[in-house]
């Protein structure tokens, strides 16, 4: 079959259409693509380098974690613990020649560091044997912390009274 | 007439060789292959069939027949050589010689005589059609078989071309008019042809006195006869010789050539830039498709890391976790005693006493009367100066006069992890 001059333009003009229609397509496609790549590179790049960061750190929390796997202490009864924690407060008051006012358990919680039995105590007392029991009380190989604190003057302006929420971590229960 | 042909083909041309493809004298032999120049004489190399069957043709020059280029010796009334081409181009117009159409006419001319306001040439003019063997392409150039024979001075010379007599005449030792006489052998006609060319020409002032008549053809001697009785001039017969190169060849591509040649260079041209156009997009291509592939694999190199690091990676963030939550237990920044120490540490010397310390859940309220309202500010501005306290963003409302002369007032925090 001969093709005359007129198909062939027509026919010439069909091809440039669909390569410039490909090319458009194709490259919108891998535009795309690339721009997607670009970004996946830019965030896994930025990932890496927080990532190095941590690594670097490494040791030292795996020294961190080793040390609270040896002194936190572990979650028997959730009862018994609850009243261990509330007697060794009040102990440690009596220790010190604080009054204590009010006592109370609180719901214990769950979280990544374990199970937090917490309780509540208002004591009265010099400032100095407050101190002395709280820093006694404070100390972080024995896991207690001190959530809630407040302390203010008494009436007679001789001595403070202080309200605390006591929480003190247990391993386990979650 | 018998030619010794080289029975060796040649396949190339030595430096200063010039290769001619001349009519034949015979229609069985009717092109002859010729090699001029170099260090050997003329050399009839190949006897073919027609001009495509040389296979030197991309170095040869195709000497048209005589019959094939028609002849016009011309006086011009002008010695520059400048303008020669643009009056000879009128007389063809003039003559009807001019193709129709927009075609230019094919021609080409050399000087014969010079006077001093007036120069004879002879130009040689293409037809509007040729026979299709001339329409060879691949030919170098085109020229006439004519220019390529040793005519002697001042003679008429009678040969033959594919068994067709032609006529020559010469002007000293310039070529001035040729003609294809038309048939095969001397007779009436062919003598009336050459008286009528003679008396023309001489009538035109072209001719000087013919000094003889020169036959390179084999004649009868009825055809002898004939032509002893026809014109007073002696006779000589010779052997054709070989062909000699003239000065400068003449240019008459024939236009279909032209136009053909002009159309390959076109589609050379465009064959080039598409091969250029090609080249560049495969570059770029190339280029996208190559940045894609290094992105992607950069992208799997990193995927691969972050899997390889994963497990350390989690043993870090849960370590970090869990260090975060227990926070109020190891870091002494929440330690309620520790803020109360900076705060006490932060108290102007007899300024100040505090009321209420309130520490926990991030938060942190001081209450207490200063000694005046400079003192609570002074107190204030300390407190948001220890670095202890940096993590908090601590405010206080104006202090509050009292009626002692005191002042009291009241500050907020709050830790900036909220």
């Amino acid at each position: 079959m001969r093709v005359t001059k007129s198909e062939a333009r027509l026919l010439w003009f069909l091809a440039a259409i669909v390569f410039v229609g490909g090319n458009y397509f194709g490259y919108d496609w891998l535009a795309k693509k690339q721009a997607t790549l670009q970004h996946q590179f830019a965030e896994l790049r930025a990932d890496q380098a927080e990532a190095k960061v941590d690594l670097i750190e490494a040791g030292r929390w795996e020294q961190r974690k080793a040390w609270i796997r040896a002194h936190e202490p572990v979650l028997g009864d959730e009862g018994d613990a609850k009243a261990q924690t509330l007697e060794a407060v009040l102990k440690g008051a009596r220790d010190n020649k604080l009054d204590i006012i009010e006592q109370s358990l609180n719901d214990a919680e769950h979280g990544a560091a374990g199970t937090k039995i917490n309780v509540s105590v208002k004591v009265k007392g010099s400032m100095q044997a407050l101190v002395k029991w709280l820093t006694d009380l404070q100390k972080p190989e024995q896991f207690f912390a001190i959530s809630l604190f407040s302390l203010r003057a008494d009436e007679d302006q001789k001595s403070m009274v202080c309200t605390l929420q006591v929480a003190r971590y247990f391993k386990g229960g979650s | 007439m018998v030619r010794a042909v080289k029975t060796k083909q040649t396949r190339s041309l030595t430096k200063g060789q010039r290769a001619i493809l001349l009519p034949g004298a015979t229609g069985a032999e009717p092109w002859e292959l010729w090699l001029l120049g170099g260090k050997a004489a003329a050399d009839l190399v190949q006897i073919c069939p027609s001009p495509l069957e040389n296979r030197l043709r991309k170095n040869t020059i195709l000497a048209l027949p005589v019959a094939q280029v028609f002849c016009l010796p011309l006086w011009l009334n002008e010695t520059d050589p400048k303008l020669f081409a643009g009056i000879i181009r009128l007389q063809l117009e003039l003559r009807g010689l001019q193709p129709r159409g927009t075609e230019p006419a094919v021609f080409d001319w050399t000087i014969v005589a010079q006077e001093a306001s007036r120069t004879l040439v002879v130009v040689g003019v293409l037809p509007a059609t040729l026979a299709p063997e001339i329409h060879a392409e691949a030919y170098d150039a085109f020229d006439l078989s004519a220019r390529y024979l040793p005519f002697p001075e001042n003679t008429l010379t009678i040969w033959r071309e594919q068994d067709k007599l032609a006529l020559t005449i010469t002007r000293g030792s310039s070529l001035v008019y040729y003609q294809s006489l038309g048939e095969g052998e001397i007779n009436t006609r062919v003598m009336q042809d050459i008286s009528c060319a003679q008396v023309t020409l001489a009538m035109q002032d072209i001719l000087m006195p013919l000094q003889k008549m020169l036959l390179w053809t084999e004649v009868t001697p009825a055809e002898l006869t004939t032509l002893k009785g026809a014109l007073p001039l002696p006779i000589e017969q010779e052997e054709c010789p070989p062909p000699v190169a003239p000065k400068q060849t003449w240019k008459l591509t024939p236009s279909v050539v032209g136009e053909a040649r002009r159309a390959r260079a076109s589609r050379n041209w465009q064959m080039r830039g598409l091969a250029i156009f090609l080249l560049f997009y495969l570059i770029v291509v190339g280029v996208l498709v190559t940045r894609l592939v290094t992105t992607s694999r950069r992208v799997d190199e990193l995927r691969q890391w972050q899997t390889e690091n994963q497990p350390a990676l989690d043993l870090i963030h849960d370590g970090r976790s869990e260090w975060k939550e227990l926070g109020p237990v190891v870091d002494t920044k929440y330690y309620p005693m520790e803020l109360l120490l900076e705060t006490y540490q932060a108290i102007p010397l007899d300024q100040l006493h505090l009321t209420l310390f309130e520490a926990g859940n991030n938060h942190l309220l001081i209450k207490g009367e200063a000694k005046n309202v400079a003192g609570a500010f002074q107190f204030f501005g300390r407190l948001k100066g220890d670095p202890y306290f940096s993590a908090y963003n601590l405010e206080m409302a104006n202090p509050h006069p009292l009626p002692n002369d005191l002042a009291s007032f009241q500050i907020e925090g709050a830790h900036a992890s909220n």
